[in-house]
């Protein structure tokens, strides 16, 4: 079991990444029919953000484990979102809507997957590895 | 009243997916290379677990809300604040990343196939069990 901090962290990282999506969704709502720009985006930033932490804290193993508990499961896992994605992918091939949603899930699945490689790769620029013995030349 | 609902469900959803992570981890390997023992090597479960879980949530969020006379705002903190909470996308990538890191194609492409048509499914589902 995690310690209490981590958990509280998670909270806080929770409740934060929750109203923030929110509030994102109220600022920039969905238009009926079209592809839901604001979760696209959100989902898109936090795989990046994520990704560059992951590797930076492989880096840095020492980094606290609340503060990774709370910035990684809590914040940027809540903020991010996957049931909103199905659903609204649900709904627009009820409605028929095929091209909206082939758009949707496959600029998601791309956007997404090349934010993460990109936050992997930069997340290791920013905290480079500890020299390996025999390791890179 | 709808902020609120999101915010409390939202830490929820949170800390359930953050107990499923903790669960999973303890239960299994954290082993990336192939080796000598019984351990597997590891492989998104938790993620997997929430997403679908969260998936069916938000599919029945809207049925079970009118069909217990809730307002709106309930239906918001379910499908946005516990399905959106418990529910996570930044994992799934970084993971199906990290896969790839490894040189593990097969995973990678299988954890992008299994919570795609698992989390389309339990969707589906929870929006046919309360329409």
């Amino acid at each position: 079991m995690p310690p209490a901090k981590a958990w509280l962290a998670v909270a806080a990282g929770g409740l934060a990444g929750s109203e923030l999506r929110y509030l994102l969704g109220l600022v920039f709502p969905d238009h009926p029919g079209s592809v839901p720009w604001a979760t696209l985006w959100i989902n898109v930033v936090g795989s990046f953000v994520l990704a560059a932490l992951t590797t930076a804290w492989m880096a840095r193993p020492q980094t606290a484990f609340w503060l990774r508990a709370g910035l990684g499961p809590g914040l940027l896992g809540s903020f991010t979102t996957f049931s909103a994605v199905a659903f609204a992918v649900d709904q627009l091939a009820r409605n028929g809507q095929h091209a909206v949603w082939i758009a949707y899930l496959g600029l998601s699945l791309v956007l997404g997957l090349l934010a993460a490689a990109l936050g992997w790769r930069l997340g290791r620029l920013a905290a480079p590895l500890p020299p390996r013995t025999g390791g890179r030349p | 009243m709808a902020a609120v609902l999101v915010g409390v469900f939202g830490v929820a959803g949170a800390l359930l997916r953050f107990a499923a992570d903790s669960w999973f981890a303890h239960h299994s390997t954290r082993r990336t290379v192939p080796g000598p023992g019984k351990d597997k090597l590891h492989w998104p479960w938790a993620t997997l677990v929430v997403n679908v879980a969260g998936c069916f949530i938000i599919g029945i969020s809207y049925g079970l809300t009118q069909r217990l006379a809730l307002g709106p705002e309930w239906a918001t903190g379910l499908a946005t604040g516990l399905a959106g909470g418990l529910t996570t996308f930044s994992s799934w990538t970084t993971a199906t990343v990290r896969l790839v890191s490894e040189a593990r194609f097969g995973s990678a492409a299988l954890n992008i196939a299994v919570n795609l048509v698992l989390g389309l499914g339990a969707a589906a589902a929870g929006i046919a069990f309360l329409p």
